[in-house]
């Protein structure tokens, strides 16, 4: 049985503006999909959906069945038992993603303690081996801190290691490393590369850089303005892209690509 | 007072020799905290040593009516021959114990209600936005005056009076800020790692609106202050043998030509905590909100 089964799937606004229409796809466990388009394209949306979360004013058809539940026009009473346990998220921008008054630590036991019933000493060791699962150095003081206090990356590896607190079976990624530079930006994918591995989790990762998509996944499906115009391997969208959006972005990646080797090639430039 | 921690940092940056970070408006803002608190601290000391010591009892009458200042009666007697400090350091601990009370009151009243305003949608939002509005459209003094009139005047009716009052404008403005904080991605990110609206309202709306609710409410205190004063002068406050300032005022009315220090004494004593705890408000803004101080 799929993870996850998105079926004919529609995002409407309430001005009556469809922003998703007829997405269908599925994750099988310990599955990674992409998911690529350019913003606007309705990729974000389509991951929102798949955990209940759509913005106010946005009203989700058709069918999402995560772990065998209906999430489409569920109520929230139903859904707050999923999330975390069964698929959990991580923001492209840390920041603001993180609770700027709390500090880390309590932020990140809070799940902890939900999920595996910790309290006490208990709990804290286990916000702390949570912070070094996630390769945070000195996690006392990362701990201790609040999110303004800590580094773009390091703010990241605390979002990640929450929503890896419940240990879910689908890690939903929006555009996880767009807010981040180059280098850190590649720790953070090796990172979460090897805890979706480690733990045989199903991932969608979604993003606008094919190049970020094909070190993550194998597979991806390309959206463009509310609609999937392509699904398939990430060579063969790279190698004979059949829809001609599908092209413009392989062709933008390979651009990407050879600047970035070329860069390489010529050692730190200025 | 949580404001404790910043004359300290003030004082150390004096120390160093150098210029407070963020300049004169920096050090202005300290000075406004010192002094709002000196003056509040004064207030608050004389309601608190009343509790333990006066000068003499209140109801003691022995002293001759209205006697200039002097060694024995500090600010003079009143017109029942009773002595004036001791009924302006009564007086600090009634302003202080309504002025409290009442806040509290429209905290608790307020609060939850703006939050629940906060989550509605719709129609149902509109109304209850529309409901504070009207409420607040009314004076704090006429609607405490109307609940007063019907309950009969008793210290605690006043307390209730001036809190509920004051629970519209608490309610709308944890309203507003709560929408803020409920916009913003962090509550997102809690749902979908599945905490709960309750657990979301508790952990990430209640601290994020508090800076902003907490100034506020300090800023009530001193309009719930001067309420209650004013319910008193009215006579519609605490009863004869609760000497409040408002009280004081007025029975000092009538013989303010010969012995004007039976009005001045209340009267400076409600300005200062009034202005001292405006002042402190000021000053507190800045301390309250980490985001803000993180700005400068």
């Amino acid at each position: 049985m799929s993870l996850l089964e998105v079926s004919s799937l529609r995002v409407v606004s309430s001005d009556g503006v469809s922003r998703v229409r007829d997405v269908s796809f599925t994750v099988a466990p310990g599955e990674r999909l992409g998911l690529i388009g350019e913003s606007g394209s309705g990729k974000s949306l389509t991951a929102f959906a798949v955990i209940g979360l759509l913005p106010a004013g946005l009203k989700a058809t058709g069918s999402v069945v995560l772990d065998g539940t209906q999430v489409v026009g569920a109520p929230e009473k139903s859904l707050v038992p999923i999330r975390g346990r069964i698929c959990s998220f991580i923001f492209q921008e840390p920041l603001t993603a993180l609770d700027p008054l709390m500090r880390l630590g309590r932020q990140l036991a809070e799940p902890i303690a939900r999920h595996q019933g910790l309290r006490g000493s208990d709990l804290k060791r286990a916000v702390l081996d949570a912070l070094d699962e996630v390769h945070l150095p000195e996690p006392e003081r990362i701990a201790n801190s609040r999110s303004w206090e800590i580094s773009g990356g390091q703010r990241q590896r605390v979002a990640i290691a929450m929503a890896l607190a419940c240990r879910p079976r689908l890690l939903i990624a929006d555009e996880p490393t767009t807010a981040l530079d180059v280098t850190v930006q590649a720790e953070v994918l090796a990172l979460l590369d090897h805890l979706v591995a480690d733990r045989e989790m199903a991932m969608i990762f979604v993003s606008h850089d094919l190049a970020v998509v094909s070190r993550m996944t194998d597979h991806a499906l390309v959206m463009r303005s509310g609609e999937a115009v392509e699904k398939g391997s990430i060579a063969d969208l790279l190698a004979s892209p059949r829809h001609p959006y599908t092209a413009e972005f392989a062709a933008g990646a390979r651009k990407a690509e050879a600047a970035l080797a070329a860069a390489l090639m010529q050692g730190p430039a200025e | 007072m949580s404001a404790a921690p910043r004359p300290e940092t003030s004082t150390r940056a004096n120390k160093d020799g150098a210029p407070p970070r963020g300049g004169p408006a920096r050090y202005r803002r300290s000075l406004v905290l010192i002094v709002g608190l000196l003056l509040v601290g004064t207030i608050v000391l004389a309601a608190a040593v009343s509790i333990f010591w006066l000068p003499f009892d209140p109801s003691d009458t022995t002293g001759g009516r209205l006697e200039g200042p002097g060694l024995v009666h500090w600010l003079g007697t009143d017109r029942l021959g009773r002595d004036l400090f001791t009924q302006v350091m009564i007086g600090a601990r009634i302003a202080l114990v309504v002025g409290i009370g009442a806040v509290g009151v429209g905290a608790a009243i307020g609060i939850p209600v703006g939050l629940s305003a906060a989550f509605a949608t719709g129609w149902v939002d509109d109304t209850m936005a529309a409901a504070m509005d009207i409420l607040i459209a009314f004076p704090v003094l006429l609607l405490a005056m109307l609940i007063v009139a019907v309950e009969g005047a008793s210290l605690v009716t006043v307390t209730v009076a001036i809190g509920l009052s004051m629970s519209a404008i608490v309610a709308r403005l944890s309203r507003v800020v709560a929408k803020r904080v409920l916009a913003q991605q962090y509550i997102t990110a809690a749902r979908t790692s599945g905490t709960s609206w309750l657990g979301i309202v508790r952990q990430h709306v209640l601290p994020n609106i508090w800076p902003t609710v907490s100034v506020n409410l300090a800023s009530q205190f001193g309009i719930a202050v001067l309420a209650e004063a004013s319910l008193s002068y009215l006579g519609l406050g605490a009863p004869p043998p609760n000497s409040s300032w408002g009280r004081l005022l007025q029975e000092a009315q009538g013989t303010v030509a010969t012995a004007p220090l039976g009005a001045v004494a209340p009267g400076i004593a409600l300005v200062v905590l009034v202005i001292g705890v405006n002042l402190l408000v000021d000053g507190l803004r800045d301390v309250a909100d980490p985001t803000q101080a993180r700005a400068r």
